[in-house]
Formats: C-alpha cells, structure tokens, sequence
C-alpha cells in the first residue's frame, strides 16, 4: 500500500502546484463569473439573464453567470465575500438578503464587506386581491379589515422577505390586525390570492403584473417612490401616507471588500450604459421592474436606507432577530 | 445481532433528532410550531425501530443466516475508501479546479482502489478526466470552479 | 372546434418553419443527452442555454427551451434501466424494474418501451394541452392547501399501500425520509432546523445529492465491494426489441400512466417526480401477478415512464394560461420567456398567438423526433453494458459527482452525495427499500407546508381539511385504501414476497 499511495500523494501534489493567476493589467484575461444568489428562474436570476448580452458587449469581456442559490442567499454572499478581490469573481443579485435579511437574522456578513458596484433594476412589493372582493382599494381593504379585526388571511412570499415586513408595517402603523400565511415565494404567494386561499396577498409586483393585466388580480398598492406607467391607476404607499413601509428591492452588483478600483469603476461604467439600452430597458419593464442606474456610493445609500427601514419596521411589528 | 443494530441505530437516531426538534418548540396540534413536525416524526421512526426490535428478538436464529447483509472487512476497506475518494472530489473541486479534480479523482479509482498499471491508471485517467472536461465544460458549458491553470 | 383546427394549423405553420424545426431539434437533442447524464438535470441546462438562445428569435429560443425540458424525461431512463443510477429525479421509479431487466439481458426491450411509452404520453399530453389547457389552468389554481394536504396522503397511502416487502421496514425508509425533509429553514415562519450552523444545511438536503447518492452510488459500493472480478452482468443480451407480450402488458400500463401523470403535473409541487410512483403503485394494484413487480416486470417501466413524461405536458399548463411556475423547471421556462421580453400569462394567447401555438405544436413534432432519436440509440446502450465494469465505475462516480454538484454550483453537494451513497449501501444490505425514503422526502416538505399553512388560515380548526369536497374525496379514498386489507382478509389477498409473516 505504501508505495503506490505515495506515487499517488506525488500526482497530487504536482497537479495542485500553484501557478500564477492572470495580472490585473489587462482585465479581463478571462471570463467573470457572476454568481447569483437565486436558482436560475428566480427575481434575480431574471433581471440579469436580461441584462448579459447587453453588459458583455459594453464590458468588453465575457461574463459567466453562475447560480449559488440556498440559504435565502446566504451562500452566494458569503462565496463571494471569501473570494478572491480580483475582479473575476461579482456579485449579481437582489438586494434584499443583504438589507432585510442582515436586520432579520445574524449573518456572516454585511453592508460593509463588499464594494458597491451599481444598481439598475428596481422592483417593488404589490398588494393584490381578486377583483370580487369586497373593497377595491387599499382605504376599502383597510376599513374592512377595521371592521373585522383578525378575521383576514394575506399571503406573503416569505416569512424573512421585504413583501411581509411592508404588510406587517402598514398593519401595524393603522393599529389593524390580519394574519399573514407564508408562501414561498411571490408566485405562491400571488396564486393564493387567485385561487381564494388568502383574501389578499403582498409579494413581488413583478411576478403580479401579467395577471393584473389580464384582470384576474386588482393591484391595490405598490410600494415604488411613482406610479408604475404601465399601471396608472395602482397607488402607491407613498402617496397613502405610508411610505416608511416601503423597502427598496433592487438589483445590483457587487464585488468582494478590496477590489481594484479600476476594475469597479469599469464594471460600473458598462452597467450604466447598459442601463440605458432602450432595449434592455424595455425588456426589463414587462418584467416588472423599474429601470434606473444608480452608482455605486448611491447603491450602498440604498441597502444602508433599506436596512434601517428594516430594523424600524421589525421593532414596531415585534419581530425579533433570530 | 446483525439484524438488530439497525433499528437501534434508527431509535438513536430518532431520539437525537427528537431532542433537538422538541427544543424548536412543538406548539400545539392546532398551531403546530416548527418542531412540531420533526417530533412526531421522530416519536414514530422510534415506535417502529423498537417494533422491529422486538419482532426480531421473537424471531429464530435461522432467519438471521437468510439475512443478506454479510459485511466483510475488504468489502468495508473498498467502500469507504471510495467514499473517500468521491469526498475528497468535492473538496478538491473549489480548490484545484475541475480537471485538476477530476484526474486526482480518477487517479485514485484507478491506481489506488483498482490497482492498475501506473502507467496504465494514470493515461485512462487522463483520457477519462480530458473527456469528461470537454464533454462538460465544452460541450455543455457547465461552469465549474476554475483551478490555478485556468481551468 | 373549428377555431382548434385554424389555431394547430397556424401553430404547426411556424413550428414546421425550419429554423424551429431545426430549433425543436436540437432541445431534443440536448434534452436526451443531459437527461441521460445523472444530475444534469433540466433546470441546470435550461439556465446554461438561455445566454446562448438569447440571440434567436423568441419562438425558436423556447421552443429549444421546452424541447430540452421534456426531451430530459427520455434520456432519464437510460441509466435508470443500465446502470440503476436514475438520470432523472423522476426517473427513480424506472430503477425498480428496468435495472431488474437489464440484469437479465433485456435492456433492450425495456430501453425500447421507454421510447415509446414517452412518445404516446407526450403526445398525449400536448394533446391535454391543446384540448383543454384554460380549464385545467383555473382549476389548478382553485386547489388550496387542505385539498392538497389531502391529496398528498392519498398519494402516499396509495404507494405505501402497495409497495410491497417489508411494511415495517418500508415504514422505517419512508420515516426517516420525512425527517430529512424537515431539515433547513421549517417551510411557514423560516426557522432554522438541523442545520448544526451550517449554511449549506439552511435549505435542506438536495434532491440530486440524496437520490444520485441513494441509488447510484450504492450501486457502485455494492458492485465493487461484490468480488474483484467485478461481473455485474451475466446474462447475454437477449433480444433488443419489445415481444407482442412486452406490447400487450405494456400498453394498457401507458394509457393509464399518461392520465395519472398528466393530472398530477398540473398540481403545484407534485412535478413530475410523484406520478411515476403512483402510477407504478397502480400497476402493481390491478396486475394478475403484482408478486412479479420488482423482479423486471415491463408495465412497471412503461407505466411510470409515461407518467413522468405526461406530467411535464401538464405542468406547461399553469405557465401557459396563468403565467405559473409550478416547478423549477418551468421557472427557468418563465425566465426564457421574461428574457425575450414575452410575459407569459393569461394574455399570451392573445398577445403573442405565434409563441402559443407555434411552442404547442412544436411539442408533437418534438416528441415524434424523440422517438426517431431514441428507437436507433437502444442498441448502443445496450452495449454499454458489455464495457467492463473495472473501467466503467469511476467514470459513474465522476458523472454523479458532477451531477451533484452542478445542481447548486456547491461543492458540499457532492460530500452529501457520498454520504447519502453509504447509507443507501447500508439500506441495501439489510433490506431496507429506498423508493419510500424518496417518496417520503418529496412529499414531506409539501405536506407540512400545507397542513401548515391549512391551520394558520382555519385558526386551527381542523374542520378545514374536510370542508371542501375535493379534501373530502380524497379523504374517502384514503379511508377505504387504509380498510382494504380488512375487506380482503376472508378472500384470497394478494400476498407479496419478500413480506414476512407478522
């Protein structure tokens, strides 16, 4: 056994001798991965999927997306926390499990560990019902659930997800009680308030909209600073006077803590004229979000802005961090 | 003997997990909390385990030698040590890469469990672990960690 | 029905087109190759071909998408019945029977079955698609927590009920799979359970890893720990094709399969992994010999093999008519759609009648060009087996720890793998049967998300789950399921081997 498990060691050592990586000097050598913290079909998955062909050509280099998808994104996070800072390996997901999920639970990471590439797809919570319900908007929803304290059932895409907390908080800031049944997801969620389960349902708006369109669900409210063009007639919270409900779910890039400049400031200047592709543009608004670049000082106002909103709405709700 | 440790492996195992999902909180049965599940999984995996206990204690020794599981010591030393093998693929994948992987791995079926040639092992080996790169990486375009050679 | 008939000829004119018939072709393609590839299943390739379709034009691009989705379930039994490593997750059933068949030198003729009892579902299928896809679609949505609550105990008394062996121990295998479910974060308020601080552990085990690992990697353990020489099989290859017997047990399994398959893919979270087990449960119930089931019996392949490939024709509903993604496969489908800027949903008909019909028609031509595709294959895998096995078993290995791993990208995946491949070496050796451990795993995370989620809505009431008359059904069925035996006791009840006397 010896010998033989000697010559093996020795072929393992030779294959796993450490040879020097590309230089920085002419970024990119080889491809970039971008990992992305949802399995391929999820939000955040989509918003880049529709955005690579554009930001590969404006970035002059091949970019791979890869998905890491578990733990509510945990693992994709702290993947490329660890990761080498050379540009090669990039962040591509939704906001969310960095802002809410930091304030819901103790995580081994946070907003200070990555370098903020840009922002450019925003979507935003909807609140929907049927249309034969008894209210047919969000001040009738209200006054029902008034009048009938705790007799309600909404669906949410998550127990740990920006929808619930919105929901708690618009609750919690009128003195209302109705109990939240969690799905998982915005598609679950979305299909309870179809099929009757649940009398309505807060999840992501993007996932609501073809629906709305075919005038199988009502959009109540929408939690974006504006009105969504495509659906006039939805309010927004903001303008109900509940706009500290509101949190921002955004897509972005982000690179791990120490990361070249040069490199950031060439990733972020390819995001933001990818961002202003009409056609991606376009693309990205039937799926349900809002286009806009914000760099990356702005980028990391947002998740800074969004955290704390989270950290309010759970003590007033009474959620604690787990 | 031989058929009895498996249900009290089963019966370990359930009051472990049991313990643990009793300290999640059961709730009640009309609100069931999240280790409410696990509990009362745990209680029927025991409930069984000691059921095949007592069936096989009542049962005659002679049913025992129809029993197939017959353990030998080389049969252990060849299973674990592929265990081995494919455990230490999955950590080499994130370390060395793909196809740095992929050839230790097939070097150690070969040459180690199989006890081929060297020169035999390591060129099947080679020709196994290029296929393989070009079959996944090429072809179907799966993205693997990328290694210290660049691939 | 005139409609019908302008709407196929319209459809069939722009699949028939040859840039999407060449498009159909290569999903079918891929489909078959990744399917037969462990672990590889669609959701991973769909992700990696949607950069490359991306350029095509929206129709040809999913019309590629969905050719590889259900091309998948062909290919998916190719290993199942070779090697008794499932390709697919929802090929698990076919290891049963097919490997039993293979051993005794008729891989060809279950091979061949395969092929066809795929090609009659899968048309049957688009055909459910085409006849009644909007009515189904609200129905579907109408199925709230309790009905499926019950549905799903239904399901599982069904399979448990005639599975065969040993009832304790099958209970054993089908406990234990419940509780592996119950790791990760609980399905209702997102707590953490079992996951001892690790991340990997948050979700729960994976279905790749538990089943690659369950079944084909104990195969190898159990091969390789057998004799030096390492002969696993024996028997020479008789006969590649299906016998007029093999076609007259086969069929009536194929019809069956097809329905059960189609209705259940409709079904949010039953996919197409829980139709095969019920459709091989209800072979075994109406066979004349369900003694023989296990041992290489051809409806047990034709029957689930129909059944996985009818239940992806069904799950296209929910996504065409509503926009729903009842499994992770169709999310990807979903995400090709959003990427060419369609929104699938109720208007898609309507808005985009092109991408409707033309996907829907290319589905007949696709599943008639896996069968041109299929049918010449047999032999070749046939032969596979008569590679030896010293040199095939660390190339299994490989492509299971690939499998594994590319599922998630994580390499703890493959860790799980191998552990999951010795407790399926362990099951084996002391016959404890792994199907119920599966099976029990798949349905137990739905069962407790909606018994949950049933109590959270009824306040705890348990008059819920019997208020709707679909619930209440399902709960009679299950009533009588569980007092057959009682029934049958006087008469002469069908008595399995390998069931001990208690």
């Amino acid at each position: 056994m010896p010998r033989r498990s000697l010559l093996f060691l020795f072929v393992v050592a030779l294959v796993c001798l450490p040879i020097q990586s590309a230089h920085s000097a002419n970024y990119p050598g080889y491809p970039v991965q971008f990992i992305i913290s949802f399995p391929p079909g999820g939000p955040g998955d989509t918003t880049i999927r529709i955005i690579h062909p554009a930001l590969q050509k404006n970035f002059g280099g091949a970019i791979q997306l890869v998905n890491k998808p578990g733990a509510g994104g945990a693992i994709a996070y702290t993947y490329v926390k660890k990761a080498k800072p050379d540009g090669y390996t990039i962040l591509s997901t939704m906001s969310a499990p960095l802002t809410v999920g930091t304030a819901l639970r103790t995580l081994p990471f946070g907003l200070d560990d990555y370098e903020y590439i840009g922002a450019y797809a925003f979507g935003a919570t909807g609140i929907v019902s049927k249309p034969d319900m008894r209210w047919k908007n969000l001040d009738g929803l209200l006054a029902y659930i008034k009048k009938n304290p705790g007799k309600l059932n909404y669906g949410t895409s998550g127990a740990p997800t920006a929808p619930y907390l919105t929901m708690a908080a618009i609750l919690a800031m009128q003195g209302l009680k109705a109990t939240p049944v969690h799905y998982k997801g915005s598609g679950p969620a979305r299909n309870a308030a179809l099929g009757g389960h649940v009398d309505f349902s807060a999840g992501g708006f993007g996932a609501m909209q073809a629906l709305i369109r075919a005038g199988k669900l009502v959009g109540l409210a929408i939690t974006d600073n504006a009105r969504d063009p495509k659906f006039p007639k939805i309010p927004t919270l903001k303008e109900k006077g509940l706009g500290r409900a509101s949190i921002g779910l955004w897509a972005g890039l982000w690179a791990p803590k120490g990361t070249p400049k040069a490199v950031l400031d060439k990733l972020s200047a390819a995001l933001q004229k990818t961002a202003g592709d009409p056609a991606v543009v376009k693309k990205l608004n039937k799926a349900g979000f809002r286009v806009e670049f914000v760099d990356g000082a702005g980028a990391k106002k947002l998740a800074r802005q969004d955290h704390e909103t989270s950290k309010e709405i759970m003590k007033a709700v009474g959620i604690k961090k787990k | 003997m031989r058929r009895f440790a498996p249900p009290a492996a089963l019966l370990a195992v359930s009051i472990l997990m049991g313990w643990f999902a009793h300290r999640l909180g059961l709730g009640s049965i009309n609100r069931p909390e999240p280790g409410f599940f696990p509990f009362w999984i745990c209680v029927g995996l025991a409930a069984t385990s000691i059921f095949l206990m007592t069936r096989d204690l009542r049962q005659s020794p002679e049913d025992e030698a129809t029993s197939q599981a017959v353990f030998t010591l080389a049969g252990y030393r060849r299973v674990l040590s592929v265990m081995a093998g494919t455990a230490l693929f999955g950590l080499l994948l994130e370390v060395s890469g793909f196809l740095a992987a992929t050839f230790i791995f097939m070097a150690f079926c070969w040459l180690v469990i199989d006890r081929q040639s060297l020169l035999r092992g390591l060129l099947i080996s080679a020709v196994a672990s290029a296929a393989a790169f070009v079959l996944f990486v090429k072809l179907l375009n799966v993205h693997f960690p990328r290694g210290l050679l660049g691939f | 029905m005139g409609d019908l008939f302008a709407n196929l000829y319209f459809g069939f004119s722009v699949s028939l087109a040859p840039h999407n018939l060449l498009a159909c072709f290569m999903g079918v393609f891929v489909g078959t190759a990744i399917g037969v590839l462990p672990g590889l299943g669609p959701v991973a390739t769909m992700s990696l071909l949607l950069p490359i379709t991306i350029k095509m034009e929206p129709t040809a691009a999913i019309i590629i998408m969905a050719g590889v989705f259900y091309g998948a379930m062909y290919g998916g039994s190719t290993t199942s019945i070779l090697l008794n490593l499932p390709g697919e997750a929802s090929s698990v059933v076919t290891t049963l029977d097919g490997y039993q068949m293979a051993r005794q030198g008729r891989a060809g003729p279950a091979l061949a079955i395969c092929a066809w009892g795929s090609f009659i579902a899968g048309t049957l299928g688009v055909l459910g698609i085409t006849l009644m896809a909007p009515a189904l679609a609200e129905m579907a949505v109408k199925i709230g927590p309790p009905e499926l609550v019950a549905l799903l105990c239904l399901s599982f008394l069904l399979v448990v009920q005639f599975s065969g062996g040993s009832r304790p121990r099958a209970a054993a295998s089908a406990l234990l799979g419940f509780l592996l479910s119950t790791i990760g974060l609980d399905p209702v308020e997102s707590t953490p359970r079992y996951d001892f601080g690790t991340f990997t552990l948050m979700d729960g085990v994976g279905f790749a890893p538990l089943v690659i690992g369950l079944f084909g990697i104990s195969e190898v353990l159990i091969n390789l720990e057998k004799s030096e020489k390492m002969e696993v099989f024996k028997g020479r290859i008789k006969g590649l094709w299906p016998t007029r017997q093999d076609w007259r047990d086969s069929a009536p399994a194929i019809g069956r399969g097809s329905v059960v398959g189609f209705f259940m893919g409709i079904l949010p979270g039953m996919g197409t992994i829980v139709p095969p087990f019920l459709s091989y449960s209800l072979e075994r119930r109406i066979s004349r010999r369900p003694e023989k089931f296990g041992t290489g019996v051809i409806e047990g392949v034709a029957g689930p093999e129909a059944a996985n490939n009818s239940a992806t024709a069904g799950s296209m509903i929910p996504l065409l008519t509503l926009g729903i993604a009842p499994s992770a496969a169709v999310a990807v489908l979903t995400a090709a759609f959003l990427t060419h800027g369609v929104q699938p949903g109720p208007l898609l008909i309507t808005e985009h009648p092109a991408i409707f019909w033309g996907v829907v028609t290319s589905m007949y031509t696709g599943n008639a060009l896996l069968l041109l595709l299929n049918l010449p294959l047999v032999g070749m895998w046939a032969r596979l087996l008569t590679v030896p096995y010293r040199y095939l078993w660390p190339m299994i290995l490989l492509f299971c720890g690939i499998g594994a791993y590319s599922v998630s990208n994580n390499p703890v995946d493959v860790l799980l793998m191998a552990a999951f491949g010795l407790l399926g070496y362990m099951m084996r050796k002391l016959n404890y049967p792994g199907a119920p451990l599966v099976l029990a795993f798949v349905l137990g995370r739905l069962f407790e998300e909606k018994v949950r989620q049933s109590l959270v809505i009824s306040r705890g009431s348990y008059e819920t789950f019997i208020a709707h008359p679909l619930a209440l059904l399902a709960w009679i069925a299950s009533a009588i399921l569980l007092l057959y035996p009682f029934f049958m006791r006087g008469r002469s009840a069908p008595h399995f081997p390998g069931e001990e006397e208690e």
